[in-house]
C-alpha cells in the first residue's frame, strides 16, 4: 500500500515521540466535476505541531472536513492510533479524540462562554435524562465536575472572568479562544486549528502561539492551517504544502522556505497576473 | 377501466390547479427562500373577492349565488375577465402589503422569526377572511353552462377543459417570461444569488415584489378554478391548499418549475385516482376521504428518501 | 484528564464578569429573599385558587390554561431549546386524548384505570414522535415543518373516519380519573391534578434544560454541524427532544379526555397547534418561564372578548400577535436568559 506521492524527505523528519498519530493516504474529495482535494497522504507523529499551508482554495479546510468526518470523502484512508475513521459519523470521531476549531468563528452564540466549554466535555460525561431530572448524588458530581472543568479551560485560554458572558457578546479574539478551550474539552490527542491567528495583530499573534506551545506541551499534538508564513514557519515542525488540492511539497520550515514548487504557487499566479497586464 | 380514465382526467384537472398553487409558492420561495404560509389563503382570497364581485354587480343573488344573468358570448367573456382579474388583483394587491410590512422588514431576521411571522400572516389573513366574508362554506357559481363531452368512455366538462386549456396558457406564459424576459432573468438572478444580484444593478426589491405580485396572481387564479370545480369556497381552504401546494413544490423540487408541475398533476392523479379506487381496494373499508393520506405519506416518503424532490437538489434541504 | 496550567496572569479582578446594565435592579430582583417571597405567595395563591374562584366557567378555564402551559414547555423544548420545528403539535394532543378515550371508555368496552391509561397515553405520543422523526429529523427548518404537518393531517384523516376511533361522532362517556376514594368529576377536582401536573413538568423540563441534556440541545439550536464535531450525537439528541418534547401533551390530550369526558376530531385542529406556537413565542422562545407566561396570558386574555362583536376575531388576535413579536420583540415577553445565575453567586465567593 504504498501513497501515491513519495516523500523523499521522511529521513529529515524530527523525532516527534514517535508513534504515527495520524495517517492520512490517498484522500480525495470530489465536489461534482470539481476534485477538491487529490490523492492527499501524509501521515503525523505524536507531539508534533504540523502545518497545512498553501495559497487559497487548496483544499485545507476541505481536508479538515475530511478528517473530522463533517464531509464525506471520495477516496482514500484516514488512520488514527491505527483505527480507520473515514466514515465514522463526526461526533464519533470527537470522541475518538479529534478537535477542530474553525475559521470563520462557529461558538455558540447564545450560550455562556462556560456552557460553550460544557458542551466540548460532551462525549467525557454521562449524564442522561434520568440524571438530569432527578440529580443523584453521582449526577451532581459529574455537574460539578464538568462546571469545574470549563472553568479551568476557560482560565488556561485566558478568558477565565468572562465565563458567563454569552459567547456572541466576547470580542473576536476572545470568541476564537473560547473556540479552543471548546475544543480542548473534549481532551482530545489531536487538534486542528483553522486559521487561529487570522485577523490578529503581532501581539495577539504571539499571545496565540505560546497558547500553541503549551496545548502541545500538555501533550497535544497539533495541526494548524495558516496563511501567516511568520507563524507557520516559526511554530511548525513540519510542513505540508497543498495546492489546488495536491500535495506539492513537504518538509521542515527551512526546507519548505527555499523550496522553489511552493514559492512558484504562492507568487506564481501574482506574477502570471503581472504578465498580463 | 372507464373508472380510471375518468378518475385520471379528474386528477389531471385537479392537477393543473395543484401545479398552479404550487409554482406560484415555489416563485416565492426561490426568491426569498422563506415559506409562504399565507399563499394557500391568498389563492381563497381571489375566489372571495370575485365572488364579492359578482355579487355587487348583480350577476348572483341570493346565499346560493346563483347566476340571474344569462351569460352567453361576450357578456360571459367580460364577466369572467372581471373575476379572474379581479381576484388576482385583489390577491396580488394583499401579497404586496404582506410583503411591504411584514416580510421585507424581516429579511435579515433568524429563519425561525420569518417561519413565526409566516404563520402569523396566514392565520390573521383566514380569520380576517372569516370576518370579512362570513365563516360558512360559500357557494361558488361555475360560470359556464355546463356541457359535457365522453372521451374514453369518460365524461369531461366544459369546465374541466377550460381550466386546462387556461392552466396551460398560463404555464406557457409563466415560462416565456421567465426564461425569455429582462424579469424573467432579474428573477433568476435573484433566487440564485440576492446579494450578487443587488451588486450587479439589479433593482433586488422591484424584483421580490413582481414575484410576490406574480405568485399571488396565479394562486388567485387556481383558487377561483378550484372554487369552480368544487363549486364551493371555504376561508379554510387556504389551509388545505397550502399545504398540497406546498406538498408538490417540495415533491417536484423546490424552484424547479417543470417539477412544480409535474408533481402538481401526480398529486391531483393521486387523489383522485386513490380516492375512486380505495373503496374498491378495501372492500369499503377504507373511504375516499383517505385519499389525502397517500398524497401525505407520498410527502413524507418523497422527503426522507430523495429530499430534494423529484428534480431538485437536496443540499438545499438536508443538513447534518 | 490532564490540568491545564494557565501561562499568563489570567483574568483581573474577579467581578461578576456579566455586563448586566443596571446592577441596582438586577441585584434585588436577582435576589435569593425576594425570589423566596413570591414563591410562597404564588404557592398560597394557587393552592386556595379554587376557594377563591366561584364560577364554575373561570375554573374550567384556569384548567386549560394549566393544560396549555404543559404542552407550552413541551413545545419550548423541542422549538426553543432545540430548534426543531414542528407544526403538527395537536397530533400529540389528539393521540394522547384518544388514547385515554379508547382506553377508559363505553366504546371498546375497556376501563383501565388512570395509573396504566396515562402512561400509556403519553408513551404512545413520544413513540409516534420518534419514529415520525427517524426519516424526517435531518431535515430542515420548515422542510421538518412541513412532514410535521402532514403527519397530523394524516393522523386528523384517520381519526376522522375510522370506525376504531368511532370517526367523526366521537367518542362519550369517557371514564373519569378515579383515585382510591374518590373520582374526579369537577372542573375544580381537576385543578389540583393539573396544578401538580404542571408543577412536575415544570420541574423536570428546567431539571433538563440545565444539564448536559440541554446545553446539548441548545448547543444543536446554535450550530449544529459546530455541536457535532464537538461531540454531540446530533441525531440521537434531537430524537429525543422529539421524544421527550411531546410528552407532556400527550399528558394533556389525555387529561382533557377525562375531563371533558368526550372527544371529537374537532377538538384537535391545526389552530391548538397555532395556539401553542404563539404562546411560545410570546412567551418567550428558549424560556421556560416564559412559556408558562405565554401560555397562561393567551388563554387568559381573550376571554374578556367572549360575548362581544369581537370574539370570533380570537384566531385572528393570535395571529396578529405572532406578526407584531416577530416584527418587535422575536425574543418573547422573558428572552432566554444569559449564563447561569448559580455561577454568578459562586463566583462572588
Amino acid at each position: 500500500m504504498a501513497s501515491a506521492i513519495s516523500d523523499p524527505t521522511e529521513h529529515n523528519r524530527p523525532a516527534g515521540s514517535g508513534d504515527d498519530l495520524l495517517v492520512v493516504k490517498g484522500l480525495s474529495k470530489d465536489f461534482g466535476a470539481l476534485r477538491a482535494v487529490n490523492e492527499v497522504s501524509f501521515r503525523i507523529r505524536q507531539g508534533q505541531i504540523f502545518s497545512l499551508i498553501g495559497p487559497n482554495g487548496a483544499g485545507k479546510t476541505t481536508t479538515f472536513n475530511l478528517i473530522t468526518g463533517t464531509l464525506p470523502a471520495s477516496a482514500g484512508e484516514v488512520s488514527y492510533f491505527g483505527r480507520k475513521i473515514l466514515g465514522l459519523p463526526a461526533h464519533k470521531v470527537a470522541d475518538l479524540g479529534i478537535a477542530r476549531t474553525y475559521q470563520l468563528i462557529r461558538v455558540f452564540k447564545n450560550m455562556s462562554a462556560l456552557e460553550n466549554v460544557q458542551v466540548g466535555a460532551h462525549c467525557r460525561t454521562k449524564n442522561g435524562v434520568f440524571n438530569a431530572i432527578l440529580r443523584g448524588p453521582r449526577a451532581r458530581r459529574e455537574e460539578q465536575w464538568s462546571r469545574d472543568r470549563a472553568l479551568e479551560l476557560l482560565r488556561f485560554v485566558g478568558i477565565g472572568e468572562h465565563r458567563n458572558k454569552l459567547a456572541g457578546t466576547l470580542t473576536f479574539g476572545h470568541q476564537r479562544r473560547l473556540e479552543i478551550a471548546r475544543a480542548l474539552a473534549a481532551d482530545p490527542k489531536l487538534l486542528l486549528l483553522d486559521e487561529p491567528t487570522a485577523g490578529m495583530n503581532p501581539s495577539e499573534k504571539d499571545a496565540m502561539i505560546s497558547l500553541i506551545y503549551t496545548i502541545r506541551d500538555q501533550g497535544v499534538t497539533v495541526i494548524l492551517v495558516e496563511h501567516d508564513m511568520n507563524v507557520v514557519m516559526g511554530v511548525s515542525d513540519w510542513i505540508t504544502v497543498l495546492d489546488h488540492g495536491v500535495k506539492i511539497a513537504e518538509g521542515t520550515p527551512a526546507e519548505i522556505q527555499c523550496n522553489e514548487t511552493v514559492i512558484e504557487a504562492y507568487l506564481g499566479r501574482w506574477r502570471h497576473e503581472l504578465a498580463q497586464s | 377501466m372507464t373508472t380510471f380514465v375518468q378518475q385520471s382526467l379528474n386528477g389531471l384537472t385537479i392537477g393543473m390547479i395543484y401545479s398552479l398553487i404550487a409554482l406560484g409558492y415555489s416563485m416565492v420561495y426561490g426568491v426569498l427562500k422563506m415559506v409562504n404560509f399565507a399563499h394557500g389563503d391568498l389563492c381563497v382570497l381571489g375566489a372571495m373577492f370575485s365572488l364579492t364581485l359578482l355579487k355587487a354587480t348583480g350577476i348572483t343573488k341570493g346565499r346560493l349565488n346563483i347566476i340571474e344573468v344569462p351569460l352567453t358570448g361576450a357578456r360571459l367573456l367580460l364577466v369572467l375577465l372581471m373575476v379572474f382579474l379581479g381576484g388576482m388583483l385583489c390577491s396580488a394587491i394583499t401579497a404586496l402589503i404582506i410583503e411591504r410590512f411584514v416580510y421585507r422588514p424581516l429579511r435579515k431576521a433568524s429563519i425561525l422569526t420569518i417561519l413565526i411571522s409566516a404563520l402569523g400572516v396566514s392565520i390573521s389573513l383566514e380569520n380576517l377572511m372569516m370576518l370579512v366574508f362570513g365563516r360558512e362554506m360559500k357557494a361558488f357559481p361555475s360560470l359556464l353552462k355546463k356541457s359535457y363531452f365522453t372521451i374514453l368512455g369518460a365524461t369531461y366538462s366544459n369546465l374541466q377543459v377550460a381550466i386546462a386549456i387556461l392552466t396551460v396558457i398560463l404555464l406557457m406564459a409563466l415560462f416565456y417570461l421567465v426564461n425569455k424576459t429582462t424579469l424573467g432573468r432579474c428573477i433568476r438572478a435573484v433566487a440564485e444569488d440576492k446579494g450578487m444580484a443587488g451588486l450587479l444593478g439589479i433593482d433586488v426589491n422591484r424584483t421580490i415584489v413582481a414575484v410576490f405580485a406574480l405568485g399571488a396572481s396565479l394562486g388567485a387564479v387556481a383558487g377561483i378554478s378550484h372554487a369552480m370545480y368544487y363549486g364551493q369556497t371555504y376561508y379554510l381552504t387556504g389551509y388545505q391548499l397550502m399545504i398540497l401546494g406546498w406538498a408538490s413544490a417540495v415533491i417536484g423540487g423546490i424552484g424547479d418549475m417543470r417539477g412544480c408541475v409535474i408533481a402538481g398533476l401526480l398529486i391531483g392523479l393521486l387523489e383522485a385516482v386513490g380516492g375512486g379506487y380505495l373503496p374498491i381496494l378495501t372492500g369499503g373499508l377504507l373511504g375516499a376521504d383517505y385519499r389525502r393520506i397517500f398524497v401525505f405519506l407520498a410527502l413524507i416518503i418523497t422527503l426522507a428518501l430523495k429530499p430534494g424532490g423529484i428534480l431538485g437538489k437536496p443540499e438545499v434541504i438536508v443538513k447534518a | 484528564m490532564s490540568s491545564y496550567q494557565s501561562d499568563k496572569a489570567t483574568s483581573g479582578p474577579q467581578g461578576s464578569g456579566s455586563n448586566k446594565p443596571s446592577q441596582g435592579w438586577r441585584a434585588l430582583a436577582g435576589s435569593t429573599r425576594l425570589k423566596q417571597v413570591t414563591l410562597v405567595v404564588m404557592a398560597v395563591l394557587l393552592l386556595a385558587l379554587p376557594r377563591l374562584i366561584s364560577s364554575g366557567y373561570w375554573m374550567r378555564v384556569i384548567d386549560i390554561a394549566g393544560l396549555y402551559v404543559m404542552m407550552a414547555l413541551g413545545y419550548n423544548l423541542m422549538f426553543g431549546y432545540t430548534g426543531l420545528f414542528n407544526l403538527g403539535f395537536a397530533a400529540y394532543f389528539a393521540i394522547g386524548a384518544y388514547t385515554y378515550a379508547m382506553l377508559a371508555s363505553p366504546l371498546h368496552g375497556m376501563h383501565l384505570a388512570f395509573v396504566i391509561v396515562l402512561p400509556v397515553a403519553v408513551a404512545l405520543a413520544s413513540l409516534a414522535s420518534y419514529l415520525l422523526g427517524i426519516p424526517s429529523i435531518r431535515l430542515v427548518g420548515d422542510y421538518l415543518g412541513l412532514v410535521t404537518l402532514a403527519f397530523a393531517e394524516i393522523l386528523r384523516i384517520l381519526v376522522n373516519n375510522l370506525k376504531f376511533t368511532n370517526a367523526s361522532y366521537g367518542i362519550m362517556n369517557i371514564d373519569p380519573i378515579r383515585l382510591p376514594f374518590f373520582a374526579l368529576r369537577t372542573v375544580r377536582d381537576y385543578y389540583y391534578l393539573i396544578l401538580l401536573l404542571c408543577v412536575a413538568v415544570y420541574f423536570v423540563i428546567k431539571r433538563l434544560e440545565q444539564s448536559r441534556i440541554g446545553r446539548a440541545w441548545m448547543a444543536i439550536r446554535n450550530d449544529e454541524e459546530a455541536a457535532t464535531t464537538a461531540g454531540v450525537d446530533t441525531r440521537g439528541m434531537k430524537l429525543l427532544a422529539c421524544a421527550i418534547g411531546v410528552a407532556p401533551v400527550g399528558l394533556a390530550g389525555a387529561i382533557f379526555a377525562s375531563m371533558q369526558t368526550f372527544v371529537s376530531p374537532e377538538s384537535f385542529t391545526s389552530r391548538e397547534t397555532w395556539l401553542i406556537i404563539a404562546m411560545a413565542i410570546v412567551g418567550g422562545l428558549g424560556n421556560a418561564d416564559g412559556a408558562v407566561l405565554g401560555a397562561i396570558l393567551l388563554t387568559l386574555l381573550p376571554e374578556p372578548l367572549r360575548g362581544t362583536p369581537l370574539e370570533s376575531a380570537r384566531i385572528l388576535f393570535y395571529g396578529l400577535l405572532l406578526i407584531i413579536f416577530s416584527l418587535f420583540r422575536p425574543q418573547g415577553l422573558l428572552p432566554r436568559r444569559q449564563g447561569t445565575e448559580k455561577d454568578e453567586a459562586e463566583q462572588k465567593i
